[in-house]
């Protein structure tokens, strides 16, 4: 069931009304509805998946009692590891055990060895990612005595499988999510008008932007022999906001839902794309993930406390899991290094924390400074998303080549419907360049305006959507 | 709350009456089919490709029969790559059939749409499955948000867009298609060679499907329980014929053969119209459409007046 679904459209307030009008008055009963509908919404997709979700969500649970409960180190050491193992097989044997086979097979075949891999034919469990992530971080938390075990299995069912950040994040902890699940929640109607116009700008980036941006780059990244370089340069710029506005929009979207059940989600995206730097771009991009690593993978590491090799090292595990967390491919890794590479001089000049603030706030433009780093910055992001868009490391080389010859600097296939995305592109910078201290970009947009005119602005948002929305396409992030 | 839920679902009716407003302004200029499933059913129906879609006219054939016909034609034709005789569009028809034993059926046949690239394949095979034609279950409702919803292939801003721009096509309230493209000689020439050359692809591989014919008898023996029933060849250009002939020689005889079988008349006037134009190489230019449907008119009508 997408967001962007009929089916969900129907979903969604059916689960609303049985949540604040049927089962208001039992917490317990409201949590168990809201996991049913989770299970449903996930089983939309395919039912024999949910059999996983189920076990990893026992298994956690198990562990993350068994660690609570044990008080001699080895004992709470077995558990965590029998989690972390299984929950990593897991993730292992679906989404990266071909990658290694076909790996280990082809560098054999460099020494003459040939090998005839065994692979599995099994398509990967749809957020599969994100749950595991989920779970993990609430048994490392009871570990490190962060957090008490949960008791009440329904609650902590519920933290893993909430529906709208079960298939693609935003990734929970369970320091953050657990306490509301476990609070009674009153209804606010300015925090559901709230999520409703979140909803609305999710469904605008990727309704609009994201889908369109996509025909165009699928057909000309999916033939780049015959496209000119000039086409190929478009595209990957138009990769760029369609990744973006694929997922922040249904981070949007996930998080407004979420509101209209009174639970607030961690927040995944600040305006990346107004990033003075690399590293200012990591804090904005994806940040439930990029903090999860940190806290669970960078810290425990060593962080930067260690010498500057200790730094550069810890840097590179992490980019490169990033990159890996992505997909089983190869050019996943590249990606990950690059924007390791892009990093590596912030970190050796101890400025990857130079720019912490909100770009030229207070002021209505960016100083000229601002605005050559900005465009450096996202400049770079593009290099590095064509590793991440491409098929195959072979596949990236030959966008490149392409790009970079002569055809460069001829006038790039310009169909339609790019033309017409255009003026939406624009709109989407601007209002997100003003609004860029808020939470998204609509937040603040005519709030406090009458009512004729912010009725009229979503109303023209909504018909945006409908008669300038592209051929609907699956969120790229459901793949991870 | 529930203020929340009143302004939601205000909101909601204004975008849907908005949307369904959207979708009646299609009047025929930006989709080639999306009109066909919002007139009602139908007792006189012209069926098969883009031949047939352009090149009869209801409105002429109405006109020339006058009263030997009850009911007044209606174009039901699509696409080689929709429309060619399987599953599909048969069970199509029989959404579009009015409940009537009275109508007139002319289904316009061609080798290619009783042909598949794969001799071996089985009726589940046919490609045209996935289409609209074989996934539309409401034909004959306005507006259809079926096919809206799941099949219209343009941004919805290109039907408000379409009304306002030149206008390639139209489809007309009888179901005709009217196509409108540059006539003179280089353009023509340069769509001729397209044409050619495509279809000189597929030549090789297509063959005269077992199951195609096997479907194309089905909808005749189906259409003629709801009236009298045609099959024609619609004229094409010289080039195009002699592909066909070439290509799969034997469909004169085997249409001769089902004509023969099944007691309908089978009129292969693809030869006998001089002076005609085409768009390409096998679409009639609409002035040659209006000639050819009164000659098809003129045909019929010996037909329909021996019978009376």
């Amino acid at each position: 069931m997408l967001f962007n679904s009929l089916q969900f459209a129907a979903f969604l307030p059916v689960v609303f009304v049985l949540y604040w009008f049927v089962t208001n008055k039992n917490l317990r009963l409201q949590n168990g509805m809201l996991l049913a509908a989770s299970y449903y919404f996930y089983a939309c997709w395919d039912y024999r998946f949910l059999f996983l979700l189920m076990f990893s969500t026992l298994l956690d649970y198990y562990t993350g009692h068994k660690i609570a409960i044990s008080t001699a180190r080895r004992q709470r050491i077995t558990w965590l590891w029998i989690s972390i193992v299984v929950n990593l097989g897991f993730l292992g044997v679906f989404k990266y055990y071909n990658f290694f086979a076909t790996s280990f097979a082809a560098a054999l075949a460099n020494f003459n060895v040939t090998v005839d891999p065994w692979t599995l034919s099994v398509i990967l469990p749809v957020g599969i990612s994100f749950y595991t992530f989920h779970g993990l971080s609430y048994v490392i938390d009871i570990y490190y005595g962060r957090i008490r075990d949960e008791k009440d299995f329904i609650d902590y069912a519920l933290f893993v499988s909430f529906f709208p950040l079960l298939v693609a994040g935003p990734i929970e902890r369970a320091t953050h999510l657990l306490p509301q699940i476990k609070k009674p929640r009153t209804f606010e109607y300015a925090r559901a008008a709230d999520g409703l116009r979140q909803i609305l700008w999710g469904l605008f980036k990727k309704v609009v932007i994201a889908d369109n941006c996509a025909e165009y780059v699928n057909s000309a990244f999916g033939n780049v022999a015959d496209q000119k370089g000039s086409t190929l340069a478009v595209a990957a710029v138009l990769f760029a906001f369609q990744i973006y506005c694929d997922f922040s929009g249904y981070s949007d979207i996930a998080l407004g839902t979420a509101r209209l059940f009174g639970i607030e989600l961690l927040r995944n995206f600040a305006y990346p794309y107004f990033s003075r730097d690399i590293a200012e771009f990591w804090r904005r991009w994806h940040i439930s993930l990029s903090s999860w690593f940190k806290d669970y993978v960078y810290k425990p590491l060593g962080g930067s406390k260690g010498g500057t090799w200790m730094k550069v090292r810890n840097t590179f595990i992490i980019f490169l899991l990033s990159g890996f967390w992505h997909g089983a491919n190869w050019t996943f890794i590249v990606w990950g290094a690059l924007n390791a590479v892009y990093f590596l001089p912030l970190l050796l000049g101890n400025r990857n924390r130079a720019n912490i603030d909100i770009v030229a706030q207070g002021r209505l433009l960016p100083g000229l400074r601002d605005l050559f780093n900005i465009t450096l910055t996202f400049t770079l992001t593009v290099f590095a998303w064509i590793f991440f868009r491409a098929d195959s490391l072979g596949h990236a080389w030959m966008i490149y080549k392409g790009m970079f010859s002569i055809s460069l600097v001829t006038i790039p296939a310009m169909p339609m419907q790019i033309v017409l995305l255009a003026p939406f592109v624009v709109s989407l910078l601007l209002i997100e360049w003003l609004g860029r201290d808020r939470s998204y970009g609509i937040e603040g947009l005519f709030v406090n305006k009458p009512v004729i005119v912010r009725w009229g602005f979503y109303y023209s948002l909504a018909m945006v959507i409908f008669l300038f929305g592209g051929k609907e396409q699956q969120f790229i992030y459901f793949q991870f | 709350m529930r203020e929340l839920l009143i302004k939601c679902l205000l909101f909601e009716l204004l975008l849907l009456g908005s949307v369904l407003a959207v979708f009646m302004l299609e009047g025929g200029y930006s989709d080639q089919f999306y009109l066909r499933f919002t007139t009602p059913k139908q007792a006189s129906l012209i069926l098969g490709t883009s031949r047939a879609a352009q090149g009869v006219m209801p409105a002429i054939l109405n006109k020339e029969l006058g009263r030997l016909t009850k009911h007044p034609f209606y174009n039901y034709a699509f696409t080689l790559a929709n429309s060619p005789y399987g599953d599909a569009y048969l069970s199509s028809i029989q959404r579009k059939v009015a409940n009537s034993n009275d109508g007139i059926f002319i289904l316009a046949v061609d080798p290619w749409s009783v042909a598949t690239s794969d001799s071996s394949l089985e009726d589940m095979d046919l490609p045209e499955k996935r289409n609209f034609l074989a996934n539309v279950r409401h034909v004959s409702i306005n507006p259809n948000l079926e096919y809206m919803l799941n099949f219209y292939p343009h941004l919805y801003a290109n039907i408000i867009g379409s009304r306002l721009r030149s206008r390639h096509h139209v489809l007309h309230d009888d179901g005709w298609l009217e196509i409108n493209v540059a006539m003179n000689s280089a353009a023509q020439t340069s769509r001729m060679h397209k044409t050619i050359n495509r279809y000189r692809k597929k030549d090789g591989n297509f063959h005269i499907s077992r199951v195609r014919l096997d479907y194309l008898c089905r909808t005749i023996e189906f259409l003629k329980r709801h009236g009298r029933v045609f099959l024609i060849r619609i004229p094409i250009g010289k080039e195009m014929r002699t592909l066909e002939e070439t290509a799969m020689p034997d469909f004169t005889n085997k249409m001769d053969s089902i004509s023969l079988s099944y007691g309908v008349p089978f009129l292969d006037m693809s030869t006998e119209i001089e002076g005609l134009r085409f768009t390409d190489v096998h679409h009639l230019h609409k002035t040659s459409s209006a000639r050819y449907s009164m000659v098809l008119a003129k045909v019929l009508k010996t037909y329909l007046v021996e019978v009376k």
